[in-house]
């Protein structure tokens, strides 16, 4: 073999891988875009008021554990005529009972139901609300004042306890291996719970609208957004019930999910520039 | 290079020879016309005698037909309206002709369901529906489908599904389930607010009998929900033996033994029949409706003397 030839070879390589890289910048010109911004709740409008069977009614103030999920969509426009609220604009109205689909571009949620490990927090656990057991357990017993039990309505008291009750029943042997405990989504802002959102892959075009909602809970600390019938099953012993999750189609009919107490975004936020970050503030409570 | 050449003479092979050929004598695609809603209280068990008979708008009260296979592009199937009622609708197909798992544990529970299925005698047809405005096909010439379009106030084209008559099984619970080659599938509509509008259905084919290449099949509309449409099999809900009599041969003819076969397959699987081998017997007896091709001895076990006397209604046929 020449001396000269492998000199050439490896030139003819470094030519040829470099063609062959310009192909990584190629624009596919998709529609698409990751949008980011801002979700802020005032803290005053974040107060939730719950009540007992006894009658017994209290406010949690200034906690964001009891903020429910968050709901932020991408959508076409907003219109003010269908609810007392803003809301997404409507496609056909196919079901009168649940209104128009409002067939949106794209989205995600600040928080989604995530079960705690037991039949009691069905529907009132999520995810980014709790950095530790102990942290779930004191919201429970001190402001939700419903302690978290066990399946035989025994209270937990120890964060361990709790903590291998998990693993346990999840088959999981870290933290960073269930939802329930994780980073907290929310950071106090003064007068604002904060939260930094990402809706990635939405279809976009320039003027296309962000709305969200909140959806707080109930004076019985339940979710209107949670399907008690969904999501995993459970089945140990003579534990026998769904962990229950989202429903599915809650950005596509936001309006028949928005209840009494739930926050809405009131001012419309139109994004013409995807790398332009928005703030959502969701300043609007809904009341019946 | 003779390896080769060897090989290469496999390319000359489509595997369509393997199929039922289109036959210019019968539709690949058909256009029925209108069919009636019927109440179940006139009769749940219908037959060819008493259908394709059309009252004085012309509309069918069922409906016996015939497709011939496409030529395996096209989409092949029939099509009918009805009129809503205002209230829930049930509508049902049955492609002939009917199909059952063979049992074949060495068990004695293995005569129930031990003589083999006659795979060749089977199609399948699949059911979906709309309102009739929404329907894109053009009846009789192509088969089409329920979808619209919805242009948001940004420009983008969204893509609605107006199907309103999902596919289900007697088989299998839910809605979209199939129910499988030659068995009954049938919907609920709700007509709730459209008294008076008309719906279009679809029976779209899915796959045509090797035997004769010819695909049969019953429909009926019935009013009320489906758990209304008895037929023979009990009181409640659709069965293989709501609509009988689908199996019909080229020349227009019920085939001998076919409606037998049916009534013998719904008995065998009623509550208190487990014990008396119903369609094994009737197998055994008319091998040439079931397929020539028991398990070696099988019909020596079972009592075929006293068959005709126990069920004197699946005897007589020539099969």
């Amino acid at each position: 073999m020449s001396s000269e030839l492998l000199p050439r070879a490896a030139l003819a390589c470094v030519l040829a891988s470099a063609a062959l890289s310009v192909g990584c910048k190629y624009d596919e010109n998709l529609p698409n875009a990751d949008l980011k911004g801002t979700v802020r709740i005032p803290k005053e409008l974040a107060a939730v008021a719950l009540s007992d069977l006894e009658g017994n009614q209290w406010t949690i103030e200034d906690d964001a554990r009891a903020i429910g999920p968050v709901y932020i969509g991408v959508y076409a426009g907003i219109d003010d005529t269908l609810y007392s609220y803003p809301h997404p604009e409507w496609g056909p109205v196919l079901d009168e009972e649940q209104g128009g689909d409002a067939y949106p571009w794209g989205g995600t949620s600040a928080g989604r139901f995530a079960w705690g490990c037991y039949e009691a927090t069905v529907c009132k656990t999520l995810t980014g609300r709790y950095d530790s057991y102990q942290s779930v357990l004191d919201f429970f017993r001190d402001q939700v004042r419903s302690p978290i039990t066990d399946d035989l309505g025994n209270e937990i008291t120890s964060a361990e306890e709790y903590q291998e009750r998990c693993f346990m029943i999840e088959d999981v042997t870290s933290d960073d291996e269930l939802d329930l405990v994780g980073p907290l989504d929310f950071t106090d802002g003064g007068d604002y719970f904060e939260a930094e959102v990402e809706i990635l892959h939405s279809q976009f075009t320039p003027g296309v609208s962000v709305w969200g909602f909140a959806d707080m809970p109930s004076a019985a600390f339940g979710f209107s957004t949670c399907d008690v019938e969904g999501g995993g099953y459970h089945y140990y012993n003579s534990e026998d019930y769904y962990k229950g999750t989202n429903y599915r189609d809650v950005l596509n009919f936001p309006g028949k999910y928005i209840t009494a107490g739930d926050l809405v975004s009131f001012d419309p936020i139109v994004v013409d520039d995807p790398e332009q970050e928005f703030v959502l503030e969701l300043g609007y409570k809904y009341e019946d | 290079m003779v390896l080769a050449l060897a090989l290469a003479a496999g390319c000359d092979r489509s595997g369509m020879e393997l199929l039922p050929q289109p036959n210019d004598a019968f539709p690949a695609v058909l256009e029925i016309g209108e069919l009636q809603v019927i109440s179940p209280e006139s009769g749940t068990l219908f037959t060819p005698d008493g259908c394709n008979e059309q009252d004085e708008n012309g509309a069918y009260n069922c409906y016996y037909g015939q497709l011939s296979p496409t030529d395996g592009v096209t989409l092949g199937g029939a099509t009918f309206s009805f009129t809503g009622t205002g209230g829930d609708v049930c509508v049902i197909v049955d492609p002939e002709a009917l199909f059952w798992n063979q049992f074949i544990s060495s068990s004695s529970s293995s005569q129930l369901w031990g003589y083999p299925d006659l795979d060749d005698d089977d199609g399948d047809l699949d059911l979906f529906g709309g309102l009739s405005s929404y329907y894109t096909g053009s009846p009789g010439v192509e088969l089409g489908d329920f979808s619209g379009f919805y242009t948001d106030s940004l420009g983008r084209q969204i893509e609605i599904d107006y199907v309103e008559c999902f596919n289900e099984s007697p088989y299998f619970e839910g809605e979209e389930a199939h129910a499988g080659r030659g068995a009954p599938e049938y919907c609920k509509i709700d007509t709730e607010g459209r008294e008076g509008i008309q719906y279009t259905i679809v029976l779209e084919t899915f796959s045509v009998p090797r035997d004769d290449g010819i695909l049969s099949f019953g429909t009926v509309v019935l009013d009320g929900a489906c758990g209304g449409a008895g037929g023979l099999s009990g009181s409640s809900g659709v069965s293989e033996c709501t609509m009988l009599g689908e199996t019909i041969d080229v020349d227009g003819s019920v085939r001998d033994c076919s409606v037998e076969r049916e009534y013998a397959f719904c008995l065998n699987g009623e509550d208190g029949n487990s014990d008396a081998r119903i369609l094994s017997r009737f197998c055994c007896l008319n091998p040439s409706a079931c397929g020539e091709d028991p398990p070696d001895g099988f019909c020596d076990e079972l009592e075929l003397d006293t068959f005709c006397t126990e069920y004197p209604d699946l005897c007589g046929c020539e099969g």
